[in-house]
């Protein structure tokens, strides 16, 4: 069974831990649960008629209080960075850890997750920046933990190109 | 040889840290579990290879291997079966080994303080943006129309034109169109908003940031509706807002609302008059209390004046009073000592009298006419002596004479030397033999006051008193020291003290009245007073020279009346009668008798008489027979004046002397009306009378026709 590791970053509260268990579990909790150090889950999935092992590290969100600890990154086949739509600010820091990431352990598969599309009338990300974002090479999807659109695009999507390198 | 690392790690987990549930893998080189051991059964992870499932190990060590570092840690690991651990994996040679441990105690206190942390950082990231949110247009457009607020925003030409998208209710108003197709501005259209607007922008260039409300702004629509408003005027992030906003109620509500919106203004401009009205009554009552304070400090001020004037006239009139009761005083010494000195005079004039009558016959008898002689002036100094004591209770009037000032000073002396202390001595440097016009009496009391006062000076400490008398010229540059003087001859007396002195600052006080340093009953405060009304009246002046603690001077200045020998009296003798026949009445025997002999020796023949009845009835009856009639004042019965006008009736031309030992008998008009010839002073010398006699008789024989 091919095992792939994956790890999710991202700012604090930005879904990354109600994405997961979206995807892992479908369920999510309106009641957001802070994650210290990583939270592993297992699933499996099919990509490319290939049954697959996803090691899913969800690590805790970076903040002014605390920083991914990179070593944790080790052996990640891919990322998935998250930002939260109805924060701005969430984009940046999702592309600053983009960035250190590359710079640890070299460019890998990644998606960007713009979460909170439930909110989608709250939020402060500019669709022109993403668009942009987007024709510069960038795979952005914008999802909802909350009712699940579009998660379960973003993990397979992923895991197709983890497959295909 | 070393023990194998299974019973390492067992001692570890099992021994050492028995109590924090520890479990070990060993791990090849592929990543296959080799082995495991400690606490796993308490750590909840099932043993390698016993289950079909991935371990959690397994999962937890995917990507991991190979380290590129001796050994790897790791911090809250949540593993797929919930179980939270810390993790060291660490190299064996070719192998690894990994040790587990239980966090989940760690993970939960790590998990809330950064849930908090978080929260926290979520609320003010959304205040953040919530604030951020507030510049943007479309946020404010939004809020503006979903607060049915119409909002205008003054442009770059400081007009206030409609923004946003107006509210439904802009399209009511009157102007409307023109103002929301922007021919028309707001402000132009609406009076009272151009009004606030205006207001608004003053306090802005005052108060840059201050938002206000305009209050109730009322317009009618096209239907006559009353339609009202209120404005804000914000200056917000650089822009400066209008914000008007329109609520519609019910007419009902709304009448209501403009009603007592009009009743509150009513009220308002009413309270707002009364306001007014009651700032002009205080006003003006402010200036009525000014006016009224102003006319009471002026009455107080001139009250205190007045207090002040009748202080000083009752200072005044105390004075008055006290000198009231001093002259009343000196009343009664002088009715005292006139009635004393009517019968004294009798007296001396019976010595005087007799003693000339005898000096005359003792011609060969030298010893007894020295004798007679010094009797005779003993008496004329008791005579002298009483006429000072009727002057001085002003019974008698002063009389000017030409004195010789320095016999006057020399008898002053001689009376002081019986009355001042021994330690005080006193020194005469009297060089001057001029005359004086003035009264013997007043010139007395003048030298004597000097001479008190300056051995009253002395008194406690002793010293010399110096009187000095010499002739001096004043010239016209003398008398800026001696004003009221005219340049001329004077004579000079200095009376000079070596006592106390006289201080500077009461110097100019001395010779007021009644200015005394002297105790209440020691002083009167009159002495240097009457010394300077004498001098002045006598055409002269008083100076002073005083040093504290050396002594005073003062100087008198009074004319030189002529030279001594111009005055000098001659030698004369009576003037004798020529058995002319006196009538001679005094109710004092022994005055008649004396003046019987007198005349007799003048050369008269004398009836006299001893009551004035028979004198009367004696002149009636024979008067013809009389040449002068000398009588006296005093009488019983018929007084003098009165004998002297029932003579004067039965002959008109008969001249009559009156005598008085008393001078207020009878006054100079009295004697006038009456016809007196001449009115004798008791004493009267043998000179006198002669010379008295002789002059009445001289002038009846020069009347016409006698």
């Amino acid at each position: 069974m091919i095992k792939k590791k994956i790890c999710l970053l991202g700012a604090f509260a930005v879904g990354k831990t109600s994405l997961v268990q979206r995807y892992v579990h479908s369920i999510f909790s309106e009641k957001y649960h802070t994650t210290v150090g990583v939270r592993i889950e297992k699933t499996q999935v099919r990509a490319n008629d290939t049954d697959v092992d996803l090691i899913i590290w969800d690590l805790h969100g970076e903040d002014d209080f605390q920083h991914v600890r990179l070593s944790y990154l080790k052996g990640s086949s891919g990322c998935i960075y998250v930002a939260d739509g109805t924060r701005e600010k969430t984009l940046m820091t999702a592309l600053n850890l983009k960035e250190i990431a590359e710079n640890t352990i070299g460019e890998i598969p990644c998606v960007l997750v713009i979460n909170k599309l439930d909110l989608k009338d709250q939020w402060e990300i500019d669709p022109l920046v993403l668009d942009d974002m987007k024709r510069n090479g960038m795979m952005i999807f914008q999802t909802s933990a909350k009712t699940g659109e579009v998660v379960q695009q973003a993990f397979q999507l992923l895991t197709r190109k983890m497959m295909e390198k | 040889m070393q023990p194998p690392i299974t019973s390492i790690l067992d001692k570890i987990c099992l021994e050492i840290f028995k109590g924090h549930r520890l479990a070990y893998f060993l791990i090849n080189s592929s990543g296959t579990i080799v082995q495991s051991g400690g606490n796993l059964s308490q750590l909840n992870i099932p043993t390698p290879g016993k289950t079909d499932k991935i371990s959690d190990i397994i999962i937890f060590m995917e990507g991991i291997l190979p380290l590129k570092e001796k050994s790897m840690d790791f911090s809250c690991i949540k593993l797929p079966s919930d179980i939270c651990v810390d993790a060291l994996l660490f190299q064996i040679e070719k192998d690894y080994g990994l040790i587990i441990w239980d966090s989940t105690q760690k993970e939960d206190y790590l998990t809330q303080t950064q849930q908090k942390c978080n929260e926290l950082s979520l609320l003010i990231e959304g205040q953040k943006n919530r604030m951020t949110r507030l510049h943007d247009d479309a946020f404010f457009g939004d809020l503006f129309q979903a607060l049915n607020f119409a909002v205008l925003e003054m442009n770059a030409h400081g007009h206030f034109v409609l923004t946003g998208t107006p509210p439904a209710w802009v399209q009511h108003i009157p102007q409307s169109a023109r103002i929301l197709s922007g021919m028309a501005y707001p402000e132009d259209e609406f009076s009272f908003l151009g009004n606030f607007i205006q207001e608004a922008k003053s306090q802005w260039s005052k108060h840059q940031n201050e938002s206000f409300k305009s209050g109730l702004w009322i317009e009618k629509d096209e239907t006559g509706k009353e339609l009202f408003f209120e404005a804000t005027a914000v200056h917000i992030y650089g822009r400066k807002l209008i914000i008007i906003s329109h609520d519609l109620h019910h007419p009902m509500e709304t009448n209501a609302i403009i009603q007592k919106g009009r009743e509150l203004a009513l009220s308002f401009h009413s309270l707002k008059r009364s306001g007014r009205k009651l700032k002009d009554m205080h006003d003006e009552l402010e200036i009525r209390v000014k006016e009224r304070t102003k006319d009471l400090e002026e009455a107080n001020l001139k009250l205190a004046n007045e207090l002040k004037e009748r202080k000083k006239v009752e200072k005044e009139r105390e004075e008055i009073s006290k000198l009231l009761r001093q002259s009343q005083k000196m009343e009664a010494i002088g009715t005292l000592a006139g009635g004393i000195s009517h019968d004294f005079n009798n007296i001396l004039a019976a010595i005087i009298g007799f003693t000339e009558l005898s000096l005359a016959e003792t011609k060969d008898n030298p010893l007894l006419k020295d004798r007679l002689e010094k009797t005779l002036s003993a008496s004329n100094r008791a005579k002298e002596l009483v006429r000072q004591i009727l002057t001085f209770s002003h019974q008698t009037e002063y009389e000017k004479k030409p004195l010789k000032l320095k016999q006057i000073v020399t008898e002053v002396l001689t009376l002081l030397q019986t009355s001042i202390p021994a330690n005080i001595h006193i020194e005469k440097d009297l060089k001057s033999n001029a005359y004086i016009l003035a009264d013997q009496t007043q010139m007395h009391q003048v030298i004597m006051n000097l001479c008190t006062n300056a051995w009253h000076s002395m008194r406690e400490t002793g010293g010399t008193l110096c009187l000095k008398l010499k002739d001096t010229v004043i010239s016209s540059k003398d008398l800026f020291n001696l004003p009221g003087l005219i340049p001329g001859r004077y004579l000079m007396l200095s009376v000079q003290d070596s006592g106390c002195g006289i201080k500077p600052d009461i110097i100019e006080k001395i010779f007021d009245p009644y200015f005394t340093t002297k105790d209440k009953d020691k002083g009167t405060g009159l002495g240097l007073s009457i010394v300077h009304g004498i001098v002045t009246k006598l055409n002269g002046a008083v100076t002073l020279d005083s040093q504290i603690g050396k002594g005073s001077k003062f100087s008198i200045y009074l004319p030189v009346f002529a030279t001594p020998d111009e005055i000098k009296p001659a030698k004369e003798l009576p003037p004798l009668g020529n058995n002319e026949t006196i009538l001679f009445v005094d109710d004092e025997p022994f005055q008649n008798e004396m003046a019987e002999q007198i005349l007799n020796r003048l050369g008269y023949q004398v009836v006299t008489c001893n009551d004035s009845v028979e004198a009367l009835d004696l002149f009636t009856h024979k008067k013809d027979r009389f040449d002068l009639v000398i009588t006296d004042m005093a009488m019983p019965k018929i007084t003098g004046d009165q004998l002297s006008e029932k003579i004067l009736e039965l002959r008109p031309d008969i001249p009559i002397l009156l005598c008085s030992g008393y001078s207020d008998d009878i006054s100079p008009e009295r004697l006038e009306k009456i016809g007196i010839t001449q009115y004798l002073m008791k004493p009267v010398s043998m000179m006198e009378l002669a010379k008295a006699v002789h002059e009445a008789l001289q002038k009846t024989r020069k009347k016409p026709g006698l």
